[in-house]
């Protein structure tokens, strides 16, 4: 694998390797960071990466809560077809590939899991990713069942993708099977954005497949073919997911504390652990049939982030009115309104993760550095 | 000295009260008299006790009629008749004690801020609906004072510069002529009128629910106020047809799911409209929670917080449609301020959808 194919918590891996081994190269990389910081185009660049990730994470989640509302208890679907959402990203307790919803018919122990890519940029990774999601749900099928609340007999495969998109992943899909790629049957949903509204409905138009191939082996298949409509239907409105950006997770989760400061006439500017873990563990805002755990864990990443990222401070109890709790933080980060303290929040974390980047891209270098200078020491052995 | 003295007796509701009203407005009432209107989401003990806990309290009872005092740290203390309406939730407090000092200082803030209530509010359309009406049952019709505002970034049409916002406040007996030019020319919209029927009714009306009797007759104000009370129940109807709830989903997971209320526009937003939109919530004291919004059929959602009334709620629109999804503890003040808000900077035409 070259140094290019390797995402960024394995260049930070490699990097800690290295450092380890020839500590010379931290100071190394504090020039690259340098020479990159003072390369216009190189930063306007990372600004760029870190706005369209942000993006693309609320674009993801939201098509995700619009294709979880398609399937909502007591929901149309449900009342004609038994089918309903039973959970976001099932088995990420696991830390196993999942997909990012599970939808259940319970009286027929049949279930669906649903990928939704936004775009589509690697069609082969988004279902390598389904496949091995399925292969999850079927090793860990006991352990899911009695989460769910049901068995699994059978389990089917889909992604949701924007209308646009559909032709290039069946196209995909078409190929895998041509090629006896496919280990899943993998069905194709598409969102509709349109004019009178928001629609999921079910791609059939497979070069390859028969039309009963082409449809879910369900009663999902007439619901979906004629299209499931959701703009008028109550709808899921979760906060965020167990995989969401952390930047999304950020905002919600401490919107919501600052709204409760204020509601209760509390210090603005501080909070304790034990509401953040309340927030980030409710079902309120995160979807999940385990949702202590990976609220817990969610917890874990954002205090490191917010940490790390100097957004916050750990205060002596003594410092502050509050009581409910045995950690006490402050936002380091100026602002005495929801409003003001949010958004400089918001600036704060864009500016680290911008350097960020920048600091990864130097450890990049370290680690080509590094190999080059290792072969050449072969190239004299 | 405080409000007016009602003789003591039983009032049944508002309707017995206002009939009381007009019928001895004249020897009761040596002031102007101000009848400010209001929404409330609490049963009427609710309602008391929020007031209490307001630091009102109830110094006379007549029946379904109360007479409430908050002594808010002026010359004197406030004081009002109140009638609180069981079957649609209305309110109105009754005072001729001062607009600019005992009524500017309790009930109107008090209306304004707290959650779970919000003054009637009364769209532009239905004041210009209101004034048509007036003037076709008599001609004499002048209207003396008027506020008339264009806010920023509206789409109203206006002949003149459209680009900028204005507010003209006007004097003079050709009111109504200037208010339907201003309106036509300058893309105004009218906030406060005053009436002078001649030898019938003299009163002033404002967007915020507050009508002020300067003379004549009462029972027409209270038809007025009857009408207006009429349009704002719409809304009310469009606000509890919404909801938040965690639905069961199985043992171990329930959802978080929202029934939204739509308010349709005539008036289209575009995509390149949107930084103007965020701006003129933001200038409103709203605070916008991840939004997102994708460009050719618009779409557009965000999580918003209302400061005013420290609640949330989330919009979905296309170029259309705005959806409003309450969070958690809906609030019917936070319902009505958004409507008014997308009245005043989005689309004066903007409708709620039927259901």
């Amino acid at each position: 694998m070259t140094v290019d194919e390797l995402d960024d918590e394995e260049i930070c891996k490699q990097y800690a390797i290295i450092i380890d081994r020839v500590p010379s190269y931290e100071d190394r990389k504090v020039e690259y960071e340098d020479e990159l910081q003072s390369d216009d185009e190189i930063v306007e660049t990372a600004k760029k990466e870190v706005k369209a990730g942000i993006r693309n994470g609320r674009k993801h989640d939201d098509l995700l809560t619009s294709t979880i509302s398609a399937f909502l208890p007591k929901g149309t679907v449900q009342q004609q077809t038994g089918w309903t959402f039973r959970g976001a990203e099932p088995l990420s307790e696991y830390n196993v590939p999942n997909a990012d919803a599970i939808f259940c018919n319970p009286d027929r122990n049949l279930a669906a899991i649903v990928e939704c890519k936004t775009s589509l940029s690697s069609p082969g990774n988004a279902l390598t990713q389904i496949y091995e999601a399925a292969d999850a749900i079927r090793e860990y099928r006991d352990e899911l069942s009695e989460n769910i609340g049901m068995e699994i007999e059978r389990l089917e495969t889909a992604i949701c993708v924007p209308s646009y998109l559909d032709e290039q992943l069946a196209q995909r899909i078409e190929y895998e099977e041509q090629n006896d790629n496919a280990r899943e049957q993998v069905y194709v949903w598409r969102w509709h954005y349109l004019e009178d509204g928001e629609r999921i409905d079910l791609f059939s138009s497979f070069d390859n497949r028969t039309r009963s191939e082409a449809t879910h082996d369900s009663e999902l298949t007439q619901v979906l073919n004629s299209g499931v409509e959701i703009t008028k239907e109550r709808q899921a409105t979760p906060s965020f997911f167990p995989s969401s950006h952390t930047y999304h997770i950020m905002e919600e989760a401490l919107s919501e504390l600052l709204k409760k400061r204020v509601r209760n006439e509390e210090p603005l500017r501080e909070f304790t652990e034990t509401e953040l873990h309340d927030i980030l563990t409710s079902q309120r805002h995160l979807p999940h049939y385990n949702s202590n755990e990976i609220g817990t864990r969610i917890y874990d990443g954002l205090m490191n982030r917010l940490e790390s990222d100097n957004l916050i401070t750990a205060i002596d109890q003594e410092e502050t009115e509050l009581t409910a709790g045995e950690k006490f933080y402050r936002y380091r980060v100026r602002g005495r309104s929801v409003e003001t303290v949010l958004k400089n929040l918001r600036e704060k974390y864009r500016t680290q993760a911008i350097e960020r980047k920048i600091e990864i891209k130097a450890m990049r270098k370290i680690i080509e550095e590094f190999d080059e200078d290792q072969s050449s020491l072969g190239d004299f052995g | 000295m405080g409000v007016f003295e009602v003789e003591p007796q039983k009032f049944p509701d508002r309707v017995s009260f206002n009939h009381y009203l007009a019928e001895h407005y004249d020897t009761l009432i040596e002031n102007d008299l101000y009848v400010i209107a209001g929404l409330t989401e609490y049963s009427r003990e609710d309602f008391l006790d929020l007031l209490r806990n307001d630091g009102y309290e109830i110094v006379g009872n007549y029946g379904g009629i109360q007479k409430i005092r908050c002594d808010y740290g002026g010359e004197r203390p406030a004081e009002f008749y109140l009638s609180y309406d069981i079957e649609d939730n209305v309110v109105l407090f009754y005072t001729d004690m001062r607009k600019t000092e005992e009524v500017e200082n309790t009930i109107e803030p008090f209306l304004e801020n707290k959650p779970g209530v919000h003054y009637l509010y009364i769209s532009p359309s239905l004041l210009q609906d209101i004034r048509e009406k007036i003037v076709s049952e008599d001609p004499a019709t002048e209207i003396t004072e008027f506020v008339a505002k264009r806010t920023e970034r509206t789409d109203t049409s206006s002949r003149f510069r459209p680009e900028e916002w204005r507010t003209i406040n006007y004097y003079g007996r050709d009111g109504l002529e200037s208010l339907r030019e201003m309106e036509e020319h300058y893309g105004v919209l009218p906030r406060i009128m005053e009436f002078n029927v001649p030898g019938f009714l003299n009163f002033r009306i404002n967007h915020e629910g507050v009508f002020k009797l300067k003379g004549g007759s009462l029972k027409q104000l209270f038809k007025h106020i009857e009408t207006c009370i009429e349009e704002a129940l719409k809304v009310k109807m469009a606000y509890e047809r919404t909801d938040f709830e965690m639905i069961r989903a199985s043992a171990q997971l329930e959802v978080p799911t929202s029934e939204p209320a739509a308010i349709t526009l005539k008036n289209k937003i575009r995509y390149h409209e949107l930084d103007g939109l965020k701006d003129s919530m933001q200038d409103r004291d709203y605070v916008l929670v991840g939004s997102y919004a994708e460009e050719g059929s618009l779409y557009f959602t965000t999580e918003v917080i209302d400061q005013v009334k420290n609640s949330t709620f989330r919009i979905k629109a296309n170029e259309d449609q705005i959806r409003i999804f309450p969070q958690d503890e809906s609030d019917l003040g936070t319902f009505y301020r958004f409507y008014e808000f997308i009245q005043d900077s989005v689309d004066e035409s903007a409708e709620l959808a039927p259901a």
